[in-house]
């Protein structure tokens, strides 16, 4: 099973990959966007509905905007490194993403791109992820660090934590896919449906003019390919959990999903980069055990054999 | 109906995981205050799905895309602005933001599409008044509001787009 062999290593570098997206994600964001909306068409979902109503309009001032932004900067950089109080710091940190990812919703409505990261950022809060891969400084320096935390006897943890990371990840496939066929039924895929979807979101006015989604009318294979496709990646969604049960069937799923990202990027305008670039981290074993070179590797291997199987 | 399908489709998704050995040894390996959070967020994904109302189990919310079965044609809406003078310039409403352009005009085809279109006058006289668009340096005194209809059909191409003068929002 995937993940079975994980590591604290194994944990540290999801750790690291997952707050550097969001660090890159958040530098990108312009905060002004939001205060460029009036704040009537702000309505709180979820755990947000606890905040008092008279706190948005302070909410979406510039100045508590860029403050949010710098603060969870500030988070965010010792979480990739692994340094400082990892669980107050992680928590803290899923805590104002769910806030901040709940601005933008609640004016504009529910979009899925940042869930599923959300989802996985929320598993290494409840994780001792920042027991390896973690920066120590430089050697000899005061700044440096202390020795790696990694526990052979908390083992059980990293692979979990990995295990159930994956499984929240895929199931936001699942659920997409499960929906697409209880709300619609399979006559959604002999309808056209998918070719609506792909005109709409290339015609209506965005950034892109024009998008490559409309060259479905004109070009008659692309029409049958996409018509085609359509269901072989509804099943791929609906059996995204079992990748972390069989690795060729992992890597069929890898394809078929990567492809189909690829195509909604570029013919409905819609990216889903967060899922793309999590993909190498939670459907790979990084750093498993046995093929660890550094110490906790040799501690692991006292408890399995030289081979990496597990002894007893 | 729609309810019994989700949950053997989720059930059977998650048992076959979930009770493979390597999962449930490591389950078992782990502090019961942490086993039960796992598990938690595990069942908060499909249960927020199953719910379906995202505003009330945010962040645990509902997937729902590509779902909806489409009329033929599709529409959207296009905008333009009209100033003092009586010049009417294109408004492309997405350029008005950085990141969030094409889900402000999403959002405004939902408000243009309910029951009134009170909400999207008032967003539409929000942004207006905000817009850098108008280079003749003359304020914008009206929003018109286009429908653009393309039929989706073997050979259709923009050109085929009809656009009519759905309304006009007098600001």
């Amino acid at each position: 099973m995937l993940h079975e062999r994980a590591t604290a290593q194994s944990l540290g570098i999801l750790r690291a990959a997952v707050y550097t997206i969001w660090l890159g994600d958040l530098l990108r964001e312009p905060i002004t966007d939001l205060k460029n909306l009036p704040v009537w068409m702000f309505e709180p979902l979820g755990v947000l509905k606890l905040v008092p109503s008279m706190a948005w309009p302070v909410v979406f001032s510039p100045l508590f905007l860029i403050a949010l932004k710098l603060v969870l900067l500030g988070l965010l950089v010792p979480l990739v490194l692994g340094r400082g109080p990892y669980r107050l710091l992680s928590v803290t940190a899923v805590c104002l993403l769910i806030f901040w990812q709940g601005l933008t919703r609640g004016m504009l409505g529910v979009v899925h791109r940042e869930m599923a990261i959300l989802y996985v950022t929320m598993v290494l809060a409840l994780s001792p992820a920042a027991d390896a891969f973690v920066w120590r400084g430089r050697p000899g320096t005061k700044d440096a660090g202390d020795r790696s935390r990694a526990d052979t006897a908390k083992l059980d943890v990293y692979r979990a934590a990995l295990m159930i990371a994956t499984l929240v990840y895929t199931l936001t496939y699942a659920a997409v896919g499960v929906r697409r066929l209880t709300a619609a039924g399979p006559g959604i895929f002999f309808d056209g449906t998918i070719l609506r979807y792909l005109v709409i979101r290339s015609a209506e006015p965005g950034w892109w003019a024009d998008g490559a989604g409309l060259q479905v009318l004109t070009h008659p294979w692309l029409s049958w390919l996409v018509q085609a496709a359509f269901p072989v990646v509804t099943l791929a969604e609906i059996l995204a959990p079992p990748v972390l049960l069989d690795r060729r069937f992992r890597l069929a799923w890898i394809v078929i999903i990567a492809v189909f990202h690829v195509m909604s990027w570029g013919m409905m305008q819609i990216f889903f980069l967060q899922n793309i670039l999590l993909m190498p981290f939670l459907l790979h074993e990084w750093a498993p055990a046995g093929h660890d070179k550094t110490r906790l590797a040799e501690a692991n291997r006292a408890s399995y054999g030289a081979d990496g199987v597990e002894v007893g | 109906m729609a309810l019994v399908f989700d949950v053997l489709a989720y059930g059977t998704l998650l048992l076959l995981v979930l009770t493979r050995r390597p999962l449930r040894a490591a389950l078992a390996g782990l502090e019961s205050w942490r086993r039960v959070a796992l598990l938690a967020l595990v069942l908060a994904v499909p249960v927020g799905q199953m719910i379906h109302k995202s505003e009330w189990t945010y962040p645990f919310v509902a997937w729902a895309m590509y779902t909806d079965r489409r009329p033929a044609n599709v529409t959207w809406y296009e905008y333009s602005l009209v100033t003092s003078d009586g010049v009417e310039q294109p408004w492309p409403v997405a350029h008005e933001f950085s990141r969030l352009g094409k889900r402000v005009v999403w959002k405004l085809r939902l408000l243009e599409e309910a029951a009134s279109t009170e909400q999207a006058d008032r967003l539409l006289s929000h942004l207006a008044a905000r817009s850098q668009v108008t280079h003749s340096g003359q304020p914008a005194t009206a929003v018109r509001i286009w429908s653009c209809t393309l039929p989706v059909i073997p050979g259709a191409t923009p050109a085929a787009t009809t656009r009519t003068l759905r309304r006009t929002l007098v600001l």
